[in-house]
């Protein structure tokens, strides 16, 4: 998969992905996640400036030691497994075929780089929030619709509202530490 | 291109905000054209050590509030990460809330 942009490009290779036995069982709980805890979601996420890797987010990816020494390539087009390549931090996010859905977004003239594995679930979830999110916000996002200044203030209050809400959730969250 | 700023000092994090007042980039929504005066400010973190540090967008009032209410209920609710692994600080660019 190669990433075109007027500031750099980037090829990504994407390889069918072979895993020993103890590595599947454990990549499968992180999939479907387990006892309660949510799947995990691969996610790669760079930014760039003048051509140069500035900045670098990588969550649940296989590290380059677990590349190099746990994996295989699959010989097989059809294997269940695919991993996507990041020769930039050298980690792979790897994909189930038929459990996850691959978002590629680029921002910024494709300055940054989105790459995020989700299950198939989780993003018939999140077009549900989007669209939840365009009814509410509609008028803000219009560039033709006119809002008052009473409106402005009022949305300016919910959005900070909504940090603060965030923040008391995560709080109550985490029980162990509070550097406050 | 010319552009003033002051340095706004924040513990060992030194970013850069445009003056009031001061039009260097306009406001940064990219969805649609917007020439309003920036007012209000979004400060991401960065998320690598050696990286250039937090990154501050600038936005006329009205593309603060949805930009901000983008960020928290499109992006952090759904994100395996905290609040402040997005947002390091929002609010007015004279005087922006720090997290
Ligand atoms: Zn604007
Ligand atoms: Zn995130």
């Amino acid at each position: 998969m190669r990433i075109d942009s007027t500031d750099r490009s980037v090829d990504f290779p994407i390889k069918p992905w072979l895993a020993n036995d103890q590595s599947t069982e454990s990549i499968r709980s992180w999939v479907d996640g387990e006892d309660g805890l949510a799947p995990l979601q691969p996610t790669l996420v760079l930014h760039s400036e003048g051509g140069i890797l500035r900045d670098a987010r990588v969550d649940h990816a296989l590290d380059t030691e677990q590349l190099e020494h746990f994996t295989r390539a699959a010989e097989d087009e059809d294997s269940p497994w695919w991993v996507i390549e990041d020769p930039n931090t050298r980690t792979g996010l790897l994909v189930s075929r038929e459990h996850h859905l691959v978002t590629v977004e680029t921002d910024d003239d494709g300055a940054t780089v989105h790459i995020h594995v989700e299950p198939r679930r989780a993003k018939a979830e999140r077009d549900k929030q989007r669209d939840r999110f365009a009814r509410r916000w509609g008028p803000w996002l219009d560039p033709d619709a006119a809002l008052g200044p009473d409106q402005i203030r009022r949305g300016i209050a919910r959005a900070e509202e909504m940090v603060l809400e965030l923040l008391a959730e995560e709080t109550t969250d985490d029980s162990e530490d509070s550097d406050a | 291109m010319m552009s003033t700023k002051i340095t706004l000092d924040h513990g060992d994090i030194d970013i850069d905000l445009p003056a009031e007042g001061q039009r260097p980039r306009g406001c940064d929504w990219n969805e649609s054209v917007c020439t309003d005066t920036p007012t209000h400010t979004i400060v991401v973190p960065d998320h690598d050590e050696d990286a250039s540090g937090p990154h501050a967008s600038t936005y006329c009032a009205r593309h603060y509030a949805v930009s901000l209410a983008e960020l928290l209920t499109l992006h952090v609710q759904q994100c395996s990460g905290g609040v402040r692994e997005h947002l390091s600080a929002y609010g007015e660019i004279s005087a922006p809330r720090w997290l």
